[in-house]
C-alpha cells in the first residue's frame, strides 16, 4: 500500500505545481509570452502576504484575500506597462525583459527581506493531515489539489463560455484580425496577465507554509512550473495539470528509492516528453510548430 | 449629409521602406458598390488594410461620413462602421462559426444584422454553428468571414478578393447576396480580380496600377478594352502619364 501513498502524494504535489504553473500556461496560450519572471511574482506574493500578517496581525486567509487582488494589479500593471512594449518589439524581447524582471525582482526581495528564509504561519494546516489505513492525505496538500482544479476548471469556463473568453481566444487565433473586428487588446491582455499572477500568488504562497519562503526561491518555482507547462503540452490549461501531476508522482515514487534521483528523474521525465512527444501531451502539435 | 460616405484622400501608405500606395484618392457613397481591380501588386489590399486600420498611412486623409478617422486606432475602426473581409478569410480558427460571428457583435453599433439575419442570409452557416472555423470549407468559412464582418453592422463593408479559390456556383451565389446586403444600407469597396465580375456588381470602378489610381468610372460605361489596358498598364496608359479617365 506505500506505493499507491507514493502516487497520491504525487499527484497532491502535482496539483501544487499546476496551480503555479496555470498562469504561466495561460499567458503563453493567449500572448505566446514566457514570462521568466512567472516563479519570482509568485514568490512577491507570498511576501506581500506575509507582510499584510506582520502589519496587520490578520491570519493566513485573511492576507490572502488581500494579497491576491493586488496581485492581479500588479499583473494587470505589469502588462500594460512593460509586456505590451516587449511583445510589440520581437519574439526575443519578452524573454529578455521577463529575465530582466526576475534579477530585479530577487534583488528588491534581498533588500527588503534580507536572504533568510521566512515562514509562512499558518496554525497546523502544514502538518494537518487525514489518515485512512496506510493512505494520509494532508489538508494542505487537498487544499492545493481542490484550488487547482478550481481555478483550471472557472478559467477554462471563462474561456470557453463568457464573451471575454471568445475574445480571448479570438486574438490568441489572430492579434491583427481580433483588433480590426473591433477587439480591444490591451485590457484583455492586461486582465490575462492580472489572472495569471494571482494564481501564481496564491499558489506560491500555499506552498511556502511547507518550505517556507526566500527571495530566490522564484527560480526553483519557475522551473517546476514550466516543465508542468511544457509536459501538459503548450496551450492547455487540463494539460497543465496533467503535466503538473505525472511531475510530481514521478518525483514521489523515485525519492522512495533514492531522494538525489528524484529531481533528476523528473528532469529526464521532462527530456523524454520533449523528445517524444514535443507539443506536449494534451498540446495539439500545431502549438509547438 | 450630401458629402460621399467614405471618402479617401491623396493617401500615401506602405509596408516600412516599401511605399505602395501613392496619392490614392477614391470616394463611396451611401449604399453604393465601387469596384477595385489592379494586376496583383498593384496595391488594392493595402488600400483596404489602410482604411480597415490596420496600416497607418504616411500622408493623406481618410473621413467617414466627414469626421477624419485617419488617425483612429484598428479595433475603434470596426466599432465606427468600416470593417473588413481580408484576403485569405482569416477566421479565428479555434472559434465555432457562431463565436467568429459574436466576436463583432458583443461591441457593435445597432443595426439589421442579428444573429438571426445573418442566418437567414447564410444558411449553410446555421448548418455548420458549432463546427470550429478551421475545419469548414472554403466557401462556408467565406460565409462565416462575410457573416462576422456583417455582425458588427458596418456602414463601409471592404471585401478583399471574397471569390479566390472557391467554386464558381458559390462566387457566383455570394454576388447574387450583395444587392441584399447594400440594401441593408451598407457602402461595398470590393476587390475582385475577375474584371467582368466586379464590373457587373459595382456602380463604378477604380482601376490601380502599381499603387496609383490609373482609371476609374461608372462601371457600365467603362471602355472594357482601356480598362484591361490600365490594368496591366500596357503602353496605351503608363503609370501617371496615360489618359486617366474620369467619369
Amino acid at each position: 500500500m506505500t506505493w499507491l501513498n507514493d502516487v497520491l502524494q504525487g499527484i497532491f504535489l502535482g496539483g501544487a505545481y499546476a496551480l503555479t504553473a496555470v498562469g504561466l500556461s495561460l499567458m503563453f496560450g493567449v500572448m505566446r509570452l514566457v514570462n521568466l519572471a512567472h516563479g519570482d511574482l509568485a514568490v512577491c506574493g507570498t511576501y506581500l502576504a506575509t507582510t499584510v500578517m506582520a502589519m496587520f496581525g490578520v491570519p493566513l486567509w485573511i492576507a490572502m484575500l488581500i494579497m491576491v487582488p493586488l496581485a492581479f494589479l500588479l499583473g494587470a500593471v505589469l502588462q500594460l506597462s512593460l509586456f505590451d512594449r516587449a511583445l510589440a518589439s520581437g519574439p526575443t524581447a519578452p524573454l529578455l525583459v521577463t529575465f530582466g524582471l526576475s534579477v530585479i525582482i530577487e534583488n528588491l526581495l534581498q533588500q527588503i527581506y534580507s536572504a533568510n528564509t521566512r515562514g509562512v504561519p499558518a496554525g497546523n494546516l502544514d502538518v494537518a493531515a487525514v489518515h485512512l489505513g496506510a493512505l494520509v492525505l494532508p489538508w494542505l496538500a487537498m487544499l492545493k489539489l481542490v484550488l487547482a482544479v478550481m481555478v483550471i476548471g472557472g478559467l477554462s469556463a471563462l474561456l470557453q463560455r463568457t464573451g471575454w473568453g471568445r475574445r480571448v481566444r479570438a486574438t490568441a487565433d489572430d492579434l491583427a484580425i481580433a483588433r480590426l473586428q473591433g477587439i480591444r487588446v490591451r485590457p484583455l491582455f492586461a486582465s490575462v496577465t492580472g489572472l495569471a499572477i494571482a494564481a501564481a500568488a496564491l499558489a506560491g504562497t500555499l506552498n511556502a507554509v511547507t518550505t517556507g519562503v526566500y527571495p530566490t526561491l522564484g527560480a526553483l518555482t519557475l522551473i517546476f512550473a514550466f516543465e508542468s507547462v511544457i509536459i501538459g503540452g503548450l496551450g492547455s490549461l487540463w494539460g497543465t495539470l496533467l503535466g503538473g501531476m505525472l511531475l510530481g508522482v514521478t518525483q514521489v515514487v523515485v525519492s522512495q528509492v533514492s531522494v538525489p534521483y528524484a529531481t533528476l528523474a523528473s528532469q529526464l521525465l521532462f527530456l523524454v516528453v520533449l523528445v517524444v512527444r514535443p507539443q506536449g501531451l494534451l498540446g495539439s502539435a500545431q502549438a509547438a510548430g | 449629409m450630401t458629402g460621399p460616405l467614405l471618402e479617401v484622400r491623396e493617401l500615401d501608405a506602405g509596408y516600412q521602406d516599401f511605399q505602395a500606395l501613392f496619392g490614392v484618392s477614391l470616394e463611396l457613397a451611401a449604399s453604393e458598390t465601387v469596384a477595385l481591380v489592379g494586376a496583383n501588386g498593384a496595391g488594392k489590399t493595402t488600400l483596404l488594410m489602410t482604411i480597415a486600420g490596420a496600416l497607418r498611412p504616411s500622408r493623406g486623409r481618410i473621413a467617414l461620413d466627414g469626421a477624419d478617422i485617419t488617425g483612429q486606432p484598428d479595433y475603434q475602426r470596426a466599432r465606427s462602421g468600416v470593417v473588413l473581409v481580408p484576403e485569405g478569410r482569416r477566421l479565428f480558427p479555434s472559434l465555432t462559426a457562431e463565436e467568429n460571428i459574436l466576436v463583432p457583435a458583443t461591441r457593435r453599433e445597432a443595426g439589421p444584422w442579428t444573429l438571426d439575419a445573418l442566418y437567414e442570409l447564410f444558411p449553410m452557416v446555421a448548418a455548420r454553428r458549432t463546427h470550429r472555423a478551421g475545419l469548414l470549407s472554403g466557401g462556408e468559412q467565406q460565409a462565416v468571414a462575410i457573416a462576422r464582418a456583417l455582425a458588427a453592422n458596418p456602414r463601409v463593408l471592404l471585401l478583399d478578393e471574397v471569390s479566390l479559390g472557391l467554386a464558381p456556383a458559390i462566387v457566383d451565389a455570394f454576388y447574387g447576396m450583395l444587392p441584399t446586403i447594400q440594401a441593408s444600407g451598407v457602402s461595398i469597396l470590393l476587390v475582385e480580380q475577375d474584371i467582368d465580375r466586379a464590373l457587373a456588381a459595382s456602380a463604378r470602378a477604380v482601376c490601380l496600377l502599381e499603387g496609383r489610381v490609373v482609371m476609374s468610372g461608372q462601371s457600365d460605361a467603362l471602355d472594357r478594352d482601356a480598362l484591361i489596358a490600365a490594368y496591366f498598364g500596357a503602353p496605351a496608359a503608363p503609370p501617371g502619364a496615360g489618359p486617366v479617365v474620369t467619369a
